[in-house]
């Protein structure tokens, strides 16, 4: 079921109703929740549901027998089991196509025949966010942050959670599942709180990043064919088309899960004003990096060996991130170049330069550091033409087409009848400048309509104006979400 | 609890208001537009086209039937109200809609061709639709097209988010009388295509080099059955008409006289005429089409007074 489905109009307030006005206690509710969780997952196939609850059962069994067991050796192996389980599940339905068209491509090279067994199997939306949520559980009672969890229920609502069972934010166990074991109380504030990130999210997602999909899909599927700053703006809409695809999908998922009394972590710090690379990297996907930071980054030894360790270790988290995203050449070289750019901040010991927000007390930023967001924007635009395109080829000829014929005249004039062509998108484009607008207004908050200090006729017409701009400026063809391919 | 749910309630009543308000406005200036196919729609509800003559069809029709000088040589008032990409289980709501709110025409003229018989399972230009939907027979026939019409019907703005904000600005236009009456392409309903041969049949010749049949569905053919019931039930006369076709495509339709015998057959047993146009000898010259199915304006002007001249000797000049 998507977000932005005639359908979930239904569902939510449906679900929401029967969660506070008719399960009222605890484990009535949590088991609503994993009703629910599974009627939204089951939406797109039902035979997902299955490989959810296999994966979500052995977690659950595999915690509880690390819980009574004091022996090491035993709990290290009933962690390698869990391991195993999530990154099985997900090497085998993600990754086995990947690598086997990958051995078979190169034993071609080296002139060896091999026709290799595909699985072709369809990739279950969300599998690597409620797997890395799952293990995020195993590895932190393993380590004994946490305790097992012994009632099933609690763990299930845990990892079914509706909100961000699909696309994030990756949840830590140690975070939400207190949450599922506590009695919820309805706040209001919380609550409204949660609409407005909701209609935020909306706005992002249905306005501009669906308006954006058509013309970066219009553009990327046809790249060697358009004029160079055709290609300049289909790199620099995609990554609005990104950031607002998946931003909009967290705000409305922490959204969501504030209307039923959890907290979500946030995901996207306004990462478009980030003065570095280091800095967009905390702004970024806050959920994964932090995931990456504390299950792999600190246990393979972190910056504590030297900066030589803290380079191989930074490389390997950017990589791993990178083909996290899917089994493509194109994701790994996205991760390559992150952690490129990341390398002279790290040598230089300036990655941790920037760690408050831009602008910090002023209104406007300065003159130096809208450069410094500028030319962070423009690197992440070049790395993002990695993750959009089809192949490691189209994204090095679409780099080099975008600059090549910079200064020719025949190019911009082409451009200039582009952009007239699709002057009905015109209003979408212009809620771009809204949306960095509003997100600089409020960048010290968590969402751009927290707290408004406006007065309540000032606050509902904004939020009634924002509805208008969905109804009339919106793509409504119910377009997924980016991230549920990952 | 309760706070929450008294300002939620408070809010969606201000909301719902607003786009109620706003879905009122915009489809009344959707229904004050006098331009282009809703020109035509607001004509034909508001009673305002009372034709003697009225062409019915599809886009064969919008595109042949110069009711204006049709109207000149025969000495009565005449409207078309063809329907572009739109078959006849689409064209008879309209028929019923047009006889609701306009006297019964002394002749209706009901366009079909080699693609009438075979009924529409989608709308084309569903965005001629909004303004229209409180019309029993027309919202009938879209439901049983696609279930989903109702959200347009029934939820405020719901057809803005389907055609976008151009859709808006149409309503905004029409409110405002902002229109391009100028640039009008409809006069009468019809539709003049001052267009040269754009060789995209020679494409489809490519395609069926060996021809192809046509439907020839059971659903249309009683649908073509009560387009003639429902207007002779008013007292209007009826006749089949089949335009000019390009000669070239006549003879790649393996069952035209199949489909044309079914016209012949149904004519007959309404007790109408069948007036065939298609073995006119200038089907078989391009440079009168812009397609195999579509005269160009040079078409129209041979075909408008041998048209014109069937009506006449059918039911009298009028001075």
């Amino acid at each position: 079921m998507l977000f932005n489905s005639f359908v979930f109009a239904l569902f939510l307030p449906a679900v929401f109703a029967l969660y506070w006005g008719v399960f009222r206690k605890l484990r009535a509710q949590n088991l609503l929740l994993i009703a629910a969780g599974f009627l939204f997952y089951g939406w797109w196939d039902w035979r997902f549901l299955l490989l959810l609850l296999a994966t979500s059962l052995t977690d659950y069994f595999v915690a509880l027998a690390m819980g009574r067991s004091a022996s090491p050796k035993r709990r290290k192996l009933l962690l390698g089991i869990s391991l195993i389980g999530n990154l099985g599940t997900l090497g085998i339905f993600k990754y086995y196509d990947f690598f086997a068209r990958s051995l078979a491509a190169g034993l071609a090279e080296l002139g060896i025949a091999h026709d290799p067994f595909l699985l072709k199997v369809i990739l279950p939306v969300g599998i690597s966010f409620y797997t890395f949520q799952a293990l995020s559980y195993t590895i932190d009672v393993y380590r004994g942050r946490i305790e097992a969890v012994r009632q099933a229920d609690t763990f299930l609502a845990f990892v079914s959670f509706f909100p961000q069972l699909c696309a994030g934010p990756i949840e830590r166990a140690s975070h939400m599942l207190p949450q599922f074991q506590r009695a919820r109380t309805f706040n209001t504030a919380q609550a409204v709180d949660g609409l407005r990130q909701m209609l935020w999210g909306f706005f992002k997602k249905i306005v501009i990043a669906d308006n954006c999909s058509r013309l970066v899909d219009g553009i990327f599927n046809s790249s060697d064919t358009q004029p160079g700053p055709v290609l300049i703006i289909g790199a620099v809409l995609f990554a609005f088309q990104i950031y607002c695809d998946f931003g909009g999908y967290s705000d409305i998922a922490i959204g969501t899960a504030k209307l039923f009394g959890f907290d979500l972590m946030r995901n996207f710090a306004f990462p478009y004003f980030s003065r570095d690379i280091a800095e967009f990297w905390r702004r970024w996907h806050i959920s994964l990096s932090s995931w990456f930071r504390d299950y792999l980054y600190i246990p393979l030894g972190g910056s504590k060996g030297g900066r030589g360790m803290a380079v191989r270790n930074t490389f390997i988290i950017f990589l791993v991130s990178g083909f996290w995203h899917g089994a493509n050449w194109t994701f790994l070289a996205w991760g390559l170049i992150n952690a490129i750019y990341f390398l002279p901040l790290l040598l230089s010991g300036r990655h941790r330069n920037n760690l408050g927000i831009a602008g910090e007390g002023r209104r406007w930023p300065a003159f130096g550091e809208v450069l410094a967001m500028l030319g962070t924007f423009g690197l992440t635009c070049v790395a993002w033409v990695f993750f959009r395109a089809a192949t490691i080829g189209q994204a090095l000829s679409y780099i080099r087409d975008m600059f090549i014929h910079l200064f020719d005249v025949g190019h911009w004039s082409r451009t200039a009848q582009y952009i007239t062509d699709r002057a009905t998108y015109g209003p979408a484009m212009a809620c771009i400048g809204l949306l960095l607008l509003a997100e600089w207004l409020q960048r010290n908050r968590q969402h751009a309509l927290e707290a408004l200090v406006f007065t309540r006729p000032l606050r509902w017409s904004l939020y009634i104006g924002l509805v208008l701009l969905i109804v009339f400026v919106g793509d409504h063809a119910e377009q997924t979400f980016i991230y549920f391919q990952f | 609890m309760s706070t929450f749910l008294r300002r939620l309630a408070l809010f969606l009543v201000v909301l719902g208001l607003v786009v109620w308000g706003l879905d009122r406005t915009l489809k009344a200036g959707l229904r004050a537009r006098t331009t282009f196919t809703l020109g035509v729609w607001n004509r034909l509800v508001d009673g305002k086209i009372q034709a003697d003559v009225l062409f019915c069809g599809s886009s064969r029709a919008l595109m042949h039937f110069d009711a204006a000088t049709i109207g000149k040589a025969t000495g009565r008032s005449c409207y078309n109200i063809g329907m572009d990409g739109n078959q006849l289980n689409h064209q008879l709501p309209w028929l019923i809609t047009y006889l609701k709110y306009n006297r019964p025409p002394e002749l209706i003229i009901q366009n079909v061709d080699m693609i009438s018989l075979s009924p529409d399972t989608d709308v084309f230009f569903p965005s001629q639709y909004p303004p229209y939907l409180s019309e029993d027979a027309i919202y009938e026939d879209l439901r049983n097209t696609a279930p989903d019409w109702w959200k347009d019907r029934y939820i405020p703005l719901y057809s803005f988010t389907r055609f976008g904000y151009g859709y808006a600005a149409l309503g905004v236009k029409g409110l405002l009388g902002l229109e391009d009456t100028l640039h009008d392409p409809l006069h009468f309903g019809f539709q003049r295509k001052d267009l040269n041969w754009d060789g995209g049949f020679d494409q489809f010749k490519k395609r069926f080099p060996k021809g192809l049949r046509r439907f020839n569905e059971e659903s249309a053919r009683n649908t073509l059955r009560a387009i003639i019931r429902t207007a002779q039930e008013k007292g209007s006369k009826v006749v089949l008409v089949y335009t000019p076709e390009l000669g070239e495509m006549q003879r790649l339709t393996l069952n035209r006289e199949e489909v044309m015998d079914v016209y012949r057959g149904i004519a007959a047993e309404s007790g109408i005429p069948f007036w065939d146009f298609s073995t006119a000898t200038f089907c078989e010259d391009r440079n009168y089409f812009y397609n195999s199915q579509h005269l160009n304006a040079r078409g129209v002007d041979l075909f408008t007074p041998m048209i014109a001249d069937s009506i006449a000797a059918y039911v009298g000049n009028k001075p």
